[in-house]
C-alpha cells in the first residue's frame, strides 16, 4: 500500500493521475484514428489484387472494426475519467470542509453549543462518503474499459501476424500490404505502451485512494 | 478570534477578528454578525483560511440553524472565499451581493445557498423584526460594492472604507484618531480609485444618523471619530497609483 505524509497533497494527486490518463488516450485515440484509414486503404489495395489478397480481405473489415472499437472505448474511458476527475474534485473539497468542521467541533469549549452542529458535520461525513464510493466505482469501471482495449491490442497482435501471412502471398502486392502489416504492429505496441502508461497512473491512484481512506479513517 | 458585542437591543451586532491562528501573511479582517430573535446575519464572513476559527466563535453566540443570511459587500477572496464551506453548513441560507458579481463569486463554490442579487441602487434586507438599509458604495474599492446601515443600532457597516493595516492584537476602537491616520491613509489612497465615488458616498452617509463606523479592517470608529473620519476621507486625494 502506498505510504503518504500529507493527506491533501495526495489527493491533488489523485485527481492529477486520473485527469492525465485523458490526456495519455488522446493519443491513442489519434493512433486508432490512423489504423482505421490504413485499414480502408489495405482494403483499397486488396480489392485491386483481387484473387491474389482474397485472404486479406476479411482482415481489413477486421482491423477497421477493432479500429472503431477501440475509438469507442477511448471515448468512453474519456467520459468517465472526466467524471472521476469531477468526483475527485468533489471530494477535495468536502474533505476540506469535513477537515474545517472537525477542526470547529476541536475548537469550541462547550459540548451544549455544538448541539446543532453535530447533524451538520454528520451530513458532510456522509456526503464524502458517498463520493468515496462513487469514485472507487468509477475507478473499477475505468480499469474494466482499459482491460478491453488490452484484449483489443491482443486481437490486433494477431491480426498483424495474419496480415504478414496474406501479404506473403500476394505477389506483386505483397510490399503494399506488408506496410499495412507493420503499420498496425507498430500502432498496437504504441497504443500498448499508452494503456500501461495509463493502467499504472490508475493502479497509483487506486492505491493513494486506499492510503487516504486509512488515513481519513484512523483521524475520526 | 476575539468576539466583541457592539449593540446589544432588541438585536445584537457582534464583531468577530483578530485570530490570533490567522496564517501570518493573510490581513485581518472583522466579521459581522447581527442576531434577530428569528435570524441571523452574517456580514463579509472571511476568508477559507478563517473558517473554522470564525464558525467556532460564531457558534458561541447562535446555532447553526439560526444563520439564515450572509452578506458579501463584494467579490474579494478576504469577503467571501470562504462560500464554498459556508455551502455546505448552511444550504439553506440566502447570499446577499451585489449582481455584478454573482458570475463571479459563484466560482468560490455555491451550490445550495440561494443568491440574492443586489440591484446597483440598494435596498433593503429584512431580518424579520430588523431592516437593514444597503448603502452604494461603488468603487470604494469595488466597482460592485455595498455598506449595511443599521438604523436602530446606528452602525454602518462600511467594508473597505475606513479600514487600516494593523499590527496583530490591536484594540477594536479608534482611541486617538490622529494616531491612527498613518495606518489608513494608504489603504484608502491606493485600494479607493475615485475621488467622484468618494465624495459622492461622503455626501450620502453624512445623512446618516451613525454611532458606529464598522469596517472590514481595523479598527471601529466610534461618536465623534466617525465624523472625523468622514471629513478626512473627503479631504483624501484617492486613486494615486497611476
Amino acid at each position: 500500500m502506498a505510504r503518504i505524509k500529507n493527506a491533501r497533497l495526495a489527493e491533488g494527486e489523485v485527481l492529477v493521475s486520473v485527469t492525465v490518463i485523458a490526456a495519455e488516450l488522446s493519443e491513442v485515440m489519434k493512433i486508432a484514428k490512423e489504423i482505421s484509414i490504413g485499414a480502408k486503404n489495405a482494403k483499397a489495395i486488396a480489392a485491386r489484387a483481387g484473387d491474389k489478397a482474397r485472404g486479406f480481405q476479411p482482415i481489413t473489415n477486421f482491423i477497421d472494426d477493432m479500429a472503431r472499437h477501440t475509438l469507442k472505448m477511448v471515448r468512453q474511458i474519456d467520459e468517465e475519467a472526466l467524471n472521476i476527475s469531477r468526483i475527485s474534485s468533489q471530494e477535495i473539497r468536502t474533505n476540506d470542509a469535513r477537515r474545517r468542521m472537525h477542526d470547529v467541533v476541536r475548537r469550541v469549549e462547550h459540548p451544549s453549543i455544538l448541539s446543532s452542529f453535530v447533524n451538520v458535520v454528520a451530513d458532510v461525513d456522509a456526503r464524502l462518503l458517498e463520493l468515496n464510493q462513487q469514485f472507487d466505482k468509477r475507478l473499477d469501471h475505468l480499469s474494466e474499459l482499459l482491460g478491453n482495449i488490452n484484449s483489443d491490442m491482443r486481437a490486433a497482435t494477431a491480426i498483424s501476424s495474419s496480415c504478414r501471412v496474406e501479404a506473403s502471398r500476394a505477389e506483386e502486392f505483397r510490399e503494399g500490404l506488408s506496410v499495412v502489416a507493420d503499420n498496425l504492429e507498430k500502432a498496437v505496441e504504441v497504443i500498448k505502451k499508452h494503456v500501461k502508461e495509463c493502467s499504472s497512473r490508475l493502479q497509483h491512484a487506486q492505491q493513494l485512494k486506499r492510503a487516504i481512506n486509512k488515513k481519513i479513517k484512523g483521524s475520526q | 478570534m476575539k468576539a466583541t458585542t457592539i449593540y446589544d437591543g432588541k438585536h445584537q451586532w457582534v464583531v468577530f477578528g483578530r485570530d490570533p491562528e490567522k496564517p501570518e501573511k493573510i490581513i485581518d479582517t472583522n466579521q459581522y454578525l447581527i442576531s434577530t430573535p428569528g435570524r441571523t446575519l452574517l456580514l463579509d464572513p472571511g476568508g477559507i483560511e478563517i473558517f473554522s476559527s470564525m464558525l467556532a466563535a460564531v457558534l458561541h453566540h447562535v446555532s447553526v440553524d439560526q444563520i439564515t443570511d450572509l452578506f458579501a459587500s463584494h467579490q474579494d477572496p478576504d469577503i467571501i472565499s470562504s462560500l464554498g464551506l459556508w455551502d455546505q453548513v448552511l444550504p439553506n441560507a440566502k447570499l446577499h451581493s451585489p449582481w455584478l458579481w454573482e458570475s463571479f463569486i459563484r466560482h468560490f463554490g455555491l451550490n445550495n445557498i440561494e443568491y440574492v442579487p443586489l440591484p446597483d441602487d440598494g435596498g433593503t434586507i429584512d431580518l424579520g423584526e430588523l431592516s437593514l438599509q444597503l448603502i452604494p458604495a461603488h468603487y470604494l474599492h469595488s466597482s460592485g460594492n455595498f455598506n449595511v446601515y443599521d438604523s436602530e443600532a446606528k452602525i454602518l457597516f462600511s467594508g473597505d472604507i475606513g479600514a487600516a493595516l494593523e499590527a496583530d492584537g490591536a484594540p477594536m476602537f479608534v482611541d486617538n484618531f490622529d494616531e491612527h491616520i498613518p495606518k489608513m491613509k494608504m489603504f484608502h489612497q491606493r485600494w479607493m480609485p475615485s475621488n467622484r465615488a468618494k465624495n459622492d458616498w461622503v455626501n450620502r452617509v453624512r445623512h446618516l444618523d451613525i454611532e458606529i463606523l464598522a469596517p472590514q479592517h481595523g479598527r471601529l470608529y466610534k461618536g465623534d471619530d466617525v465624523k472625523r473620519f468622514l471629513d478626512w476621507f473627503e479631504a483624501l486625494e484617492v486613486g494615486i497609483g497611476v
